[in-house]
């Protein structure tokens, strides 16, 4: 049979026509990750509303002046405030860090809710008779590497001496959001100029530390 | 730590768009030639001298099946050949086809033992007559009626067709990804088939014209896969490359994951030595679709590739512990836009599987595959390819010969 040799063509319109499709796929999946992504940050915001609430009826039981009563409301709202207030934190960290998603207007309203939070503690250490131990750990976004790190070895910590039983209360603010009045306000209080930095309150000393420290190491703190 | 995320971000984003860029391209050629694709079956009457060579090296188990399955062919026997090349095999391959030499079947032993199928397939060429010449690897056979659909495609200008290569009866999970995996390359091969750019013509039954197969001078005894070279090579001649899809050959596939990996590796080895051998393919304004889909598209793969195997070293060697610090539940909030491309890019594969699917179960044989087979072949099996990459990389590194390998 005879053989002939064909000359060979390139099919630029099935290039281009897929190069428009791929990009209209891109575009398609860009839009619905950004409205997922959108959802899970507004689903936050609620959480702050949550946890502003559940501290509202605390507050307001101190402005009473019933102390018992205070004392007794707040004791049993203490571990799930706890755990709402921190595990906020995380996912707000998080979403700065490692998503580059930030909405200073959130942060904001997290740190202040976090001045309370402390100063509510303060009020109860003072009312109460209750003592647990407080770690401030200030942290830098976006530029920290050794940040990451500390909040890790702090979690740990957390969870460590939750199993024991022993509530560490554990504050976390970003030193770079330099326009919160609440983060200004810690960040002069215990002098903080270097990142990360962690701040150990216990019944009788406080320890102010700058750069990393393993887990041991800040448990040797609380003693 | 920031530098390595950004260059797996900037990776990944551009792997995906590759990836789903190639999967777009394939699916437009296909929405173009869909007839084409789904019903061309060839138009020549064409009834030439066909010289079946089947290379042998320690398949006692399968050779006589296989030479058995030749002899069967519906075609005239007086324009058929058939020759048993042993590659001195240490088991009794050699004394079982020499059984079938009362049927007309010449067997040849090499002078010495060549180490590889491609070397065992040209001595055989040298004792063959045939206007066309068809390689069948001992561990496949085919069926009777498989020479008389491959010849009608053998128009102007074609030089070898390939057959529809299909997995014989897989039974453990090795097997019944592979079943799934030759499944959608055979369809594959027809939507590349639609804009000339077939770049393997598979071991099992290959058929090509003398004048095509002479042209190049037959198998790269160096390439360990000499069947991709020789697509790639008779093309870069002129000679085009046509696929059947109902043109049935069974072969057996390797039955565990020891087996699949060094016949993958072999694969992707073989093919990095054609592609640097063919690179002038690369000019895309002689060589056209075949050229780009052959060599370029392929290095392009490789951004992928290198992404799957930096990606979990970079997550090691920098790993965060967000997964602890916010739970697993808590990863929910790594949702971002990446997310998104993927959740629309993974339901689009499945619907165009699906779809696919539909058509290739028409011809394919009716095996029973467990459920759960499916979804790894999906999201996993396909990925373990990357993987491969790590073996080659080691035994190119460590220069280590391959021995006598079909499947």
């Amino acid at each position: 049979m005879e053989e002939k040799k064909i000359k060979r063509k390139i099919s630029w319109h099935l290039y281009f026509g897929a190069f428009v499709i791929t990009a209209l796929i891109f575009g398609a999946g860009f839009y619905i990750g950004s409205m997922m992504q959108k959802q899970v940050y507004n689903t936050m915001g609620e959480e702050v509303k949550t946890i502003e609430n559940k501290m509202k009826d605390v507050e307001l039981l101190l402005i009473s002046e019933d102390t018992n009563y205070f004392c007794e409301i707040y004791q049993n709202k203490l571990p799930s405030l706890d755990e709402d207030t921190y595990n906020l934190g995380q996912k707000l960290e998080y979403m700065e860090s490692e998503k580059g998603v930030s909405d200073p207007k959130m942060k904001k309203e997290y740190f202040e809710l976090q001045l309370r939070d402390y100063i509510l503690m303060m009020k109860a250490r003072e009312k109460c008779n209750i003592d647990f131990p407080i770690l401030i750990y200030f942290y830098h976004n976006p530029d920290c590497e050794e940040c990451v790190n500390q909040g890790y070895e702090i979690t740990k910590l957390r969870k460590e001496m939750n199993d024991k039983n022993i509530l560490l209360r554990v504050y976390a603010f970003d030193g770079a959001m330099n326009d919160s009045i609440v983060v200004k306000m810690f960040i002069k209080e215990y002098n903080i100029t270097k990142f990360p930095s962690t701040i150990i309150i216990t019944t009788n000393k406080t320890t102010i530390t700058e750069g990393f420290h393993d887990k041991e190491y800040l448990k040797t703190l609380l003693k | 730590m920031l530098m390595a995320e950004a260059i797996l971000n900037i990776l990944t984003y551009i792997s995906a768009f590759i990836l789903t860029y190639f999967s777009v391209f394939l699916i437009f050629i296909y929405l173009e030639r869909r007839n084409y694709v789904e019903n061309y079956k060839g138009k020549t009457k064409w009834e030439p001298t066909v010289s079946v060579i089947i290379p042998v090296y320690n398949e006692e188990k399968e050779v006589g099946r296989c030479i058995e399955s030749v002899l069967n062919l519906d075609y005239p026997k007086d324009k058929l050949e058939i020759i048993v090349v042993d590659d001195c095999s240490t088991d009794n391959s050699y004394q079982i086809a020499k059984q079938y030499e009362k049927y007309g079947v010449k067997v040849l032993k090499t002078p010495k033992n060549g180490g590889c199928a491609a070397k065992t397939k040209n001595y055989g060429v040298r004792f063959a007559n045939g206007e066309v010449l068809a390689f069948l690897d001992s561990d496949s056979f085919v069926e009777k009626d498989t020479l008389k659909k491959m010849l009608p495609y053998f128009e102007e200008g074609v030089g070898a067709v390939t057959p529809a290569v299909r997995i014989w009866n897989p039974k453990t999970v090795m097997e019944q990804l592979q079943y799934i995996e030759y499944e959608v390359i055979l369809f594959l091969r027809r939507v590349l088939m639609a804009v000339e750019a077939v770049y393997v013509t598979p071991g099992p039954f290959s058929i090509f014209t003398r004048k095509a197969f002479e042209e190049v001078g037959g198998y790269d005894n160096k390439s360990l896969t000499e069947d991709h070279e020789i697509a790639l090579h008779i093309q870069a001649k002129g000679y085009l490359v046509r696929s059947t899809f109902d043109a049935n050959v069974h072969t057996v596939p390797p039955k565990t994951i020891t087996g699949w990996i060094k016949q993958r590796t072999r694969w992707l080895r073989g093919g990095l030595y054609n592609r640097i051998k063919h690179f002038y393919l690369l000019n895309i304004l002689k060589y056209g679709d075949f050229g780009l889909l052959a060599i370029a598209l392929d290095m392009i793969l490789f951004i992928p590739i290198f992404l799957m195997i930096i990606g979990p070293i970079l997550n090691i060697l920098f790993y965060d512990h967000w997964v602890e610090r916010l739970g697993v539940l808590g990863m929910l909030y790594s949702i971002d836009a990446l997310w998104g491309v993927g959740i629309v890019v993974t339901v689009l594969s499945i619907l165009w599987f699906i779809h696919i699917w539909k058509f290739i179960s028409k011809y394919s044989p009716k095996y029973k595959i467990k459920w759960w087979v499916w979804p790894i072949h999906l999201f996993i099996y396909s990925t373990m390819w990357g993987y491969i990459w790590l073996f080659v990389i080691w035994k190119e590194v460590t220069r280590q010969k391959m021995a006598w390998e079909t499947r």
